[in-house]
């Protein structure tokens, strides 16, 4: 698993790249737990790369869901694999979580 | 002792004789030299000073003795180091000393370690820290023998002008330095370093062996503690299925480790009614054993009959009310990175028809008997613990169904349709479908057994990641109770 930030002026894109599963959920939520994150206004995560994603991963986006909305700090999801997707939507985030298909809809959105 | 110690010099008086007299007489040199060993032990204080080249060596070898000996009983790191200080005071016959420990400590070492000092008041020892800070010895063996004319501690208000120091290096670890000081000038030589030497690395080893003891028993402890939580857990898992004559029940699960976080449950509710429980605490281990307990007792609590209620049916709570009150009863008890996703189904077989709630567990499988159609049943519904205010009400909602004679209902967790086989593939919720197409007209069991055979085909030589639970019901015409 490897997580790759790209800032840019209000912006921030995570790429992931690999499983994310118990062992590299840390990575993720060490990213994620950064304060100056909430500087943002946008938190862009690009799952192209993302081929798994277990309960742990998932639990780290759940932690820190309710932070982000508090901070205003929109959290979207974009080119999702269909396979990754489906977990997202059997535990119902697709109706919590911003999911879109392309990079451009992410940022308009 | 001269004249013997002489047999042994090549050249010397032995060497002219004959091989047979040499061996004799090295046979006597050896037990001469065995009874100079012992006369070494035996010799009293006063002597060694009279005779000073065997000092050296009568106190290395009581030092290493006593170091061995103190060492093998010693309960802690921090006993080795004081132990270790002392032997290489005594054995250098140091004027000062201090035990460096390295900043970063190795697993398993109790966190009470300290640093260690000989005849060191602060100010000498903040003086010798300076002057070693510039010098930059950390990790290696020196001696300074003329500390006053080294630059680094010529300013240094210490009395001491001799030096050594000495690294306490394991395989893996630099566990800190060992620094002797002595108050005259050229106070260590070569012969000093070497017998320290032997001091640190028993040490070294002693501090390795104890963390070694200290591992196997925390291994120990956290077997006998994932032993205990195993037997919880199994004993939470209901033994004796349900029965009756309107359904059969079968039932399969596996842990992939000591501890899943799979559970289920049954309870039979007044009015020919069934309540099916069946859910998947994220992580693994001890932690989401408890939280399996957890979420049984809330089952158990919350399907308690409502005496103030209206009418019949709304005695118990439906699913999705459960869910509500089930996520705020956990709210207060799970990690923020925790959920748990479940589904609770109330089967009345009276009226032959039942009530399901999913947060967000695995879709159900079904076999619809009259239009000979296997599907999942679609339904949106969110997991547990993600939410943890009011709004989840929400985001969960009951579905109802007729079901008729025939019909196949197939539960179970993620670990079914994630198991993975060659390349990683997943077994998936189409092979699960496809499997039902082919044996829904078999018994509970049989169904159970036919998919577990595909699955464990599919999943051969590969190692299970995630626990695995599987229910088959399987709906039938109600038979007549037969006569006693």
């Amino acid at each position: 698993m490897k997580v790759t930030a790209q800032p840019s002026a209000d912006t921030l894109t995570l790429h992931l790249d690999g499983e994310l599963d118990a062992s590299s959920a840390i990575l993720l939520d060490t990213e994620l737990a950064k304060p100056d994150i909430l500087n943002y206004k946008k938190v862009l995560v690009d799952c192209a790369k993302l081929s798994y994603i277990s309960s742990a991963g998932l639990g780290v986006f759940i932690s820190h869901l309710q932070r982000f909305q508090d901070a205003e700090v929109k959290l979207v999801f974009f080119n999702m694999q269909e396979k990754v997707f489906n977990v997202f939507e059997i535990l119902g985030l697709d109706a919590l979580m911003t999911i879109v298909p392309t990079e451009a809809e992410a940022t308009a959105a | 002792m001269l004249v013997l110690y002489s047999l042994y010099r090549p050249g010397g008086a032995g060497a002219a004789l004959s091989s047979g007299a040499t061996q004799g007489l090295l046979g006597l040199a050896v037990l001469a030299s065995v009874g100079l060993l012992l006369l070494v032990f035996s010799k009293p204080e006063p002597a060694a000073e009279a005779n000073p080249a065997f000092s050296p060596r009568r106190l290395e070898i009581a030092s290493l003795q006593r170091l061995t000996q103190t060492i093998q009983r010693a309960k802690s790191s921090q006993e080795i180091y004081q132990v270790l200080l002392e032997a290489a005071v005594e054995t250098a016959a140091a004027d000062g000393a201090w035990l460096a420990l390295a900043p970063g400590r190795p697993e398993g070492e109790t966190s009470d370690v300290t640093d260690q000092y000989f005849q060191l008041a602060p100010e000498q020892l903040a003086a010798l820290r300076q002057g070693l800070q510039h010098l930059d010895v950390q990790g290696v063996e020196f001696i300074s023998n003329n500390l006053a004319t080294n630059p680094h501690f010529v300013d240094a208000a210490i009395p001491f002008q001799s030096l050594v120091a000495l690294p306490l290096q394991g395989p893996q670890h630099y566990y800190g330095t060992l620094y002797l000081l002595k108050e005259q000038p050229q106070g260590f030589d070569h012969g000093d370093l070497g017998i320290l030497q032997t001091l640190a690395s028993q040490a070294v080893l002693s501090i390795e062996n104890l963390q070694l003891v200290v591992t196997s028993i925390q291994n120990q402890r956290t077997q006998e503690e994932l032993k205990i939580a195993s037997q919880v857990q199994d004993s939470l898992i209901p033994k004796n299925l349900p029965t009756d004559n309107w359904f059969e029940i079968s039932s399969h699960s596996l842990a992939a480790k000591e501890v899943g976080g799979d559970f289920y449950d049954f309870l039979h509710l007044p009015g020919r009614r069934l309540a099916v429980l069946i859910g998947d605490v994220s992580g693994k281990g001890v932690t989401a054993a408890f939280h399996m307990a957890q979420m049984k007792g809330i089952f158990h609590a919350l399907m308690q009959e409502n005496p103030l209620a209206k009418n019949e049916r709304d005695r118990f709570p439906v699913p999705s009310r459960f869910m509500t009150q089930a996520n705020t009863a956990l709210t207060h008890c799970l990690e923020r990175s925790s959920f748990i996703t479940s589904t609770l189904y109330i089967i009345d077989y009276e009226q032959g028809g039942f009530m399901f709630a999913r947060a967000g567990h695995c879709h159900t499988l079904y076999y619809h008997a009259m239009r000979e159609e296997v599907f999942y049943f679609d339904s949106a519904g969110l997991g547990l613990g993600i939410i943890r205010n009011d709004s989840y009400e929400k985001h969960i909602k009951n579905q109802f169904y007729d079901y008729s004679p025939g019909d196949v209902m197939v539960i179970y967790t993620d670990g079914i349709v994630e198991a993975r086989g060659a390349e990683s593939a997943e077994y998936g919720e189409d092979r699960l479908k496809e499997q039902l197409e082919a044996c829904y007209y078999l018994d509970a069991e049989e169904i159970k057994n036919h998919i577990l055979a595909d699955l464990n085909g599919f999943t051969h030589g590969f190692p299970v990641h995630d626990d695995q639970t599987l229910l088959v019901i399987k709906f039938k015409s109600a038979q007549p109770v037969p006569l006693a």
